[in-house]
């Protein structure tokens, strides 16, 4: 991403949002830039230590796919106050391609005008993609305004504290509103949720899996500035599990979860600390059924690669190393805003979430 | 006759000399759009050599004082910016004032000395543009006494009289009938102008080029293809001053009625047989005769009303309807209004035109847009296709885009929609000629093609009276029903979705 320097980032009256843009287009004329546009992205962020982190997501999501950006930073501690920008963002250095950027700073009451003053600003007939940093939890007034707006929805469970009642929320809100819904840490997961799924594609051992009797799950438990809540993709991933092969939720613990079919699976959940993997990622699975063992474990030292053991009582077979591709921070809300369909995986793993 | 001093196929329109006399001077529209208008048009060369203005009003003013008036205006309101000092210096010897109340037979008789000077000063042959910019009450007095002064001349006399009036023509069947009547006891069809400025839009006369002169759209263009058409005329001011106005009007009255009748008539029609005012102007009133007209039940189902509240406009609070300067505290006038209507011919059966319109919704806005049906078969149907949609931007941001589906570079991924965007703007740097000055011109050419007819306006009050009537009988409940700032109540996006569609956002 190259913002265009500081000098083209403009404090306008909101009035004069679209008038401003023209003017920063007209001067970058010279400069044979295209401005491009595929869909709206809003963005709400609560002004603290993550917005910086979205900021710098959002730009990486431009240099794939540009798109008018509406960045809502909304400041909980200072009064009242409601501020506009604009600027226009290139996909890189070197480009011709860019696009627009709308910013609104806003702190106190004037949170209830920032629904109208995103409205009128929304590119029509392109899709618009509301990213809500926020826990939903929270009730903010303005989340359903800007959600009747948008055509996707995307929450950020590292946000939440209770991930439960995130479940229940986002549950809620797609009920209500029936917009294609989904977490980035469920995004986050799409590469290894393939993995599985590419070995598990043969009805013999998609029967092994349903017939697991033992799971257990390493993820990697150290934190980061913008990553607190660890567990969040190893819920994600064995609910995924569980809800694709029909087990019945049973008890959890912090550590133990129980499901159950036609016999009983255990799922231990355990934590290690890892610094060349991101916060939260899954480091190791294990699964276990009558006949066969299934291990995919990250690489110690190429954390893009995982190693998958699969032996049976009788056999094993060569491991197999798997590369899932390389970990580029936006990446999995890149490939997020472009999906304008509800996942149905997504929404079953989420309603079985729900009665934990 | 060919003129040999013509490139064949050029145009062959001559514009004749003549005198603009503007009814209603002192007025709002004079200073904002007319006389920007005419200094526009004569800086572009697009006035008669032989030409002058004069303004008509009851104040008390001299010609100097009307000059400088009008300097002041063309400078704030004209779209060149900066007024040209040098061409105004000779603009403005051709402005005149005269004061007269409308009633007044001596104020005409002067005035019809004062035009024959102007005659002789100017050349401009006795011809006569009369703009009435006064209120619709006062059309009949006015041209009946322009006529009985000698001002008007009979159609097919040598010189020409021709008389512009603004809308409202009336506010229901009846009272636009008895204005037809008032009128056409002095003036013939020929002379009479009724003037919707959306017909002098560039962006308005680019739909019948758009249709007709490209072959791949009228192919597509009919009850086959096109799932529904949705047409909104949406503002993001209030109603200002005009408060009196508006509780005798309302938004239906005042958009719908009129200006988008006549961008509905213009997508819905049938290609005229020439460009000719006629036969364009007789496909025009075919659209509309063929409208369904609403039943008992359709009032209740077909059509909603609303009122702003209180909201947020281009960042600031903005208040009620209802606490509007000269508003009624307890109005129940519309200031948003959405239907469903069917065009009952072969070309259109089944298909639902949509139409809304509203005051302090969040963006000034006027679009068509042509929503195509859905691709038949099971190709890409997992993979989140949309429908086409070409949306004919009118205002602000005038062009036209196509809403199409593409393939994302990438093994698997999904369909995304993406736009093919003509901006006039960007294509024809120049600001395009403002909706007045095209209609001025067209009337001092005699060309009543972007003018509506008589039998256009009866039709659209034909639907239109039984609805106000309706309303009137049956006042709303649970006004207002809408932010300002918003796209509107909540009615108006039910009266989509019950049939599985929904507004576009703008």
């Amino acid at each position: 991403m190259d913002e265009l320097g500081e000098s083209y980032k403009t404090i306008v009256e909101p009035k004069d949002i679209e008038k401003e843009l023209q003017k920063l287009w007209e001067k970058l004329a010279h400069e044979k830039k295209t401005r491009a546009c595929l869909f709206n992205l809003i963005i709400y962020a609560p002004l603290d230590k993550r917005s910086d982190y979205f900021r710098k997501t959002v730009g990486r999501i431009i240099e794939n796919y540009p798109c008018r950006i509406l960045f809502i930073s909304h400041d909980k501690k200072e009064g009242d106050y409601l501020k506009t920008a604009v600027s226009v963002i290139a996909q890189s250095e070197d480009s011709h391609i860019a696009c627009d950027s709308i910013d609104i700073g806003v702190a106190g009451a004037s949170l209830e005008k920032v629904p109208f003053i995103v409205t009128p600003h929304i590119i029509p007939d392109l899709p618009t993609i509301l990213l809500w940093t926020e826990d939903p939890c929270s009730d903010n007034p303005i989340f359903q305004k800007l959600e009747m707006l948008s055509s996707r929805v995307l929450f950020d469970s590292e946000s939440s504290e209770d991930f439960t009642e995130f479940v229940k929320k986002t549950l809620l809100c797609i009920d209500k509103n029936r917009k294609a819904t989904s977490d980035l840490n469920w995004a986050r997961l799409e590469a290894f949720r393939d993995l599985i799924q590419s070995q598990f594609s043969s009805a013999k051992r998609l029967n092994e899996l349903k017939s697991a009797s033992s799971i257990e799950l390493i993820y990697n438990n150290k934190p980061s500035d913008f990553f607190q809540h660890l567990d969040i993709q190893a819920h994600y991933l064995i609910f995924w599990l569980a809800s694709s092969m029909d087990w019945k939720f049973k008890s959890k613990t912090e550590d133990e979860i129980h499901f159950t079919s036609d016999h009983d699976i255990h799922v231990q959940l355990k934590k290690e600390e890892r610094d060349n993997a991101y916060p939260g990622r899954i480091l190791r699975l294990h699964i276990r059924s009558g006949k066969e063992e299934f291990i995919f474990e990250r690489d110690q030292e190429k954390k893009e690669q995982f190693n998958i053991h699969i032996c049976s009582n009788e056999v094993c077979e060569l491991p197999i190393k798997f590369n899932i591709g390389k970990n580029i921070r936006g990446q999995s809300l890149s490939k997020e805003v472009l999906k304008n369909k509800m996942s149905e995986r997504y929404l079953k793993t989420l309603k079985l979430l729900s009665q934990c | 006759m060919d003129n040999p001093l013509q490139d064949k196929g050029s145009s062959t329109r001559t514009i004749e000399p003549c005198i603009l006399v503007i009814f209603g001077a002192t007025g709002d529209l004079t200073a904002r759009k007319l006389m920007p208008a005419i200094y526009n048009l004569g800086k572009d060369g697009q006035l008669p050599a032989n030409f002058a203005s004069v303004g008509f009003a009851r104040r008390d003013k001299s010609d100097d004082d009307f000059r400088g008036e009008m300097k002041e205006a063309v400078s704030k309101h004209s779209r060149s910016g900066e007024i040209d000092e040098n061409y105004w210096n000779t603009f403005k010897d051709g402005i005149f004032y005269h004061r007269s109340e409308f009633d007044q037979d001596e104020g005409y008789k002067t005035l019809k000395e004062r035009l024959e000077k102007f005659d002789n000063q100017f050349g401009t042959k006795g011809n006569r543009v009369f703009y009435l910019s006064v209120q619709p009450k006062f059309f009949p007095l006015v041209i009946e006494k322009l006529s009985e002064n000698g001002l008007i001349y009979e159609p097919g006399d040598e010189k020409f009289s021709r008389v512009i009036i603004e809308k409202p023509f009336g506010r229901d069947l009846d009272s636009a009938n008895q204005l037809q009547r008032d009128i056409e006891k002095h003036l013939d069809e020929t002379q009479i102008y009724r003037i919707d400025h959306y017909l002098g839009k560039e962006t308005v006369q680019n739909l019948l080029v758009f249709r007709f002169a490209n072959s791949i759209f009228e192919a597509l263009w009919n009850n086959r293809h096109i799932d529904h058409v949705q047409i909104t005329v949406a503002e993001s001011i209030g109603i200002g001053t005009r408060g009196n106005f508006y509780e005798e009007e309302g938004l239906l009255r005042d958009i719908i009625q009129n200006h988008m009748m006549q961008l509905l008539s213009l997508v819905a029609m049938e290609p005229p047989s020439s460009f000719n005012a006629n036969s364009v102007r007789d496909e025009k009133v075919k659209v509309i005769e063929t409208i369904r007209p609403f039943t008992k039940e359709d009032f209740q189902h077909e059509i909603v009303r609303g009122q702003y509240g209180k909201g947020v406009v281009d960042g600031e609070e903005v208040k009620p309807y209802r606490e509007e300067e000269n508003v009624s505290p307890e109005s129940k006038i519309e200031t948003f209004a959405a239907l469903r209507l069917f065009i009952d011919n072969w070309r259109w059966d089944g298909v639902p035109f949509y139409l809304r319109g509203g005051k302090r919704l969040p963006k000034r806005a006027t679009e068509i847009a042509i929503t195509f049906k859905k691709a038949p078969g099971i190709l890409f149907k997992d993979k989140g296709k949309d429908e086409n949609v070409l949306a004919i931007r009118i205002q602000p941001d005038e062009g036209i885009s196509m809403k199409i589906n593409c393939k994302v570079p990438g093994p698997e991924s999904p369909i995304q929609p993406v736009k093919m965007d003509f901006r006039y703007g960007a294509y024809f740097g120049k600001e395009p000629p403002e909706a007045y000055e095209r209609l001025i011109r067209e009337c001092i050419l005699g060309d009543s093609t972007l003018f509506a007819r008589s039998d256009e306006v009866q039709k659209s009050w034909e639907f239109f009276t039984p609805i106000l009537k309706h309303w009137e009988q049956n006042p709303p409940d649970g006004f207002p029903n809408y932010e300002s700032g918003s796209w509107g109540p909540k009615c108006a996006s039910e009266l989509m979705e019950r049939d599985g569609r929904a507004w576009r956002i703008l």
